[in-house]
């Protein structure tokens, strides 16, 4: 295995778990939030958890996307005097 | 197996950690578990994804940059080696006089000039130094120079390890290439503003007299190579060594380490 297959095994793994934990930490953040407890820091937690997976999943989109269109854009452009 | 030490190679790798260190701040970012110490690097994971993938596609922006500047101020590579290559001339021919008078004076059999022998003596090992002085820059400048764009692509790729592991060093490094390959080939332009000649000046080298010949050689010629190849360079290598920090601090938004040892405040 070279280093650089590793390091993008690495992100694939990394992002795959980031997605389930996403899915994960949406359902425990509701399950908090929405909790007949009457303990306001337990659904402040959740409250939390909810506004940090939003933006998870705004950043993971966003990275998907972006670095799919730079790493196709590098590819496309040759480089003078490489 | 690539070549490891190929600059485009480096800011492949380089590419690859810049994602990886992005990806693991969106992990963080969705973890359940609200915790500030670990929280608090989601963000700073994200925007160092994004920074480093930026400072990567503007690699080859930043070595046309520091060419134009280059250019701009009026200084050359080839300038800079052939400055050297005098200076290492002119030390040289004066060594061989300094020898040339040394074996007069003990083939004479004067016994009442024997003391010049210990004076020339030292002025030989002094040239000695500063002959090894200018030669340790020029190997300085011949490691620059050539290799440029590879020490600015390790200085990325080891800015866009995750989790700053190699931030400080990759800012320094970055920072310490680009300000020495602008402005080390300016040294003998530095050298001549100050001194009014990039190449030590001074009067006829070889005199009627062995006495005029060691005055001459303590009073003007050792000191004007010691300007040049010494004091002058030195002072000059610390500006840059500043400079380099500080654009190592602007580069990294913070703590940065150069990647020589040097004492500057």
């Amino acid at each position: 295995m070279t280093l650089s297959t590793l390091i993008s095994s690495m992100t694939t793994d990394v992002t795959t778990i980031a997605w389930s934990l996403f899915v994960l930490a949406w359902a425990v953040g509701w399950a908090l939030k929405g909790s007949p407890l009457p303990i306001f820091r337990v659904k402040r937690a959740g409250q939390g958890i909810i506004e940090d997976v939003i933006m998870a999943a705004f950043w993971l989109a966003l990275g998907t996307t972006v670095f799919a269109a730079i790493t196709y854009f590098a590819s496309q452009i040759t480089v003078p005097g490489a | 197996m690539p070549k490891l030490y190929d600059p485009f190679q480096l800011l492949f790798y380089a590419n690859s950690l810049a994602i990886l260190t992005y990806f693991i701040g969106t992990l963080i970012y969705a973890l359940p578990i609200p915790l500030y110490g670990l929280k608090r690097w989601a963000p700073r994971l994200v925007s160092d994804g994004i920074y480093a993938s930026v400072l990567i596609n503007s690699f080859l922006g930043i070595i046309f940059l520091s060419n134009e500047i280059a250019e701009a101020l009026g200084a050359s590579w080839a300038d800079f080696f052939s400055w050297a290559s005098s200076v290492v001339n002119i030390q040289f021919s004066i060594f061989s006089s300094i020898r040339y008078v040394y074996a007069l004076v003990s083939a004479s059999g004067t016994p009442g000039l024997d003391f010049i022998l210990a004076p020339l003596s030292f002025f030989s090992s002094m040239l000695t130094g500063t002959i090894t002085s200018i030669e340790t820059i020029i190997v300085l400048a011949q490691i620059i120079d050539s290799n440029y764009a590879l020490l600015l692509a390790l200085g990325v790729a080891l800015f866009s390890i995750p989790f700053r592991i190699g931030r400080s060093i990759g800012a320094g490094l970055m920072a310490s290439s680009t300000v020495f390959y602008i402005g080390l080939p300016y040294l003998p332009k530095f050298i001549a503003g100050i001194l009014g000649s990039a190449l030590p000046s001074f009067s006829q080298l070889l005199q009627n007299n062995p006495l005029d010949f060691v005055n001459l050689m303590a009073q003007s010629v050792l000191p004007a190579i010691i300007n040049v190849t010494v004091f002058l360079p030195a002072a000059y290598i610390f500006i840059l060594a500043g400079l380099s920090a500080g654009l190592a601090t602007a580069l990294s938004g913070g703590s940065s380490r150069l990647p020589f040892p040097i004492d500057i405040f």
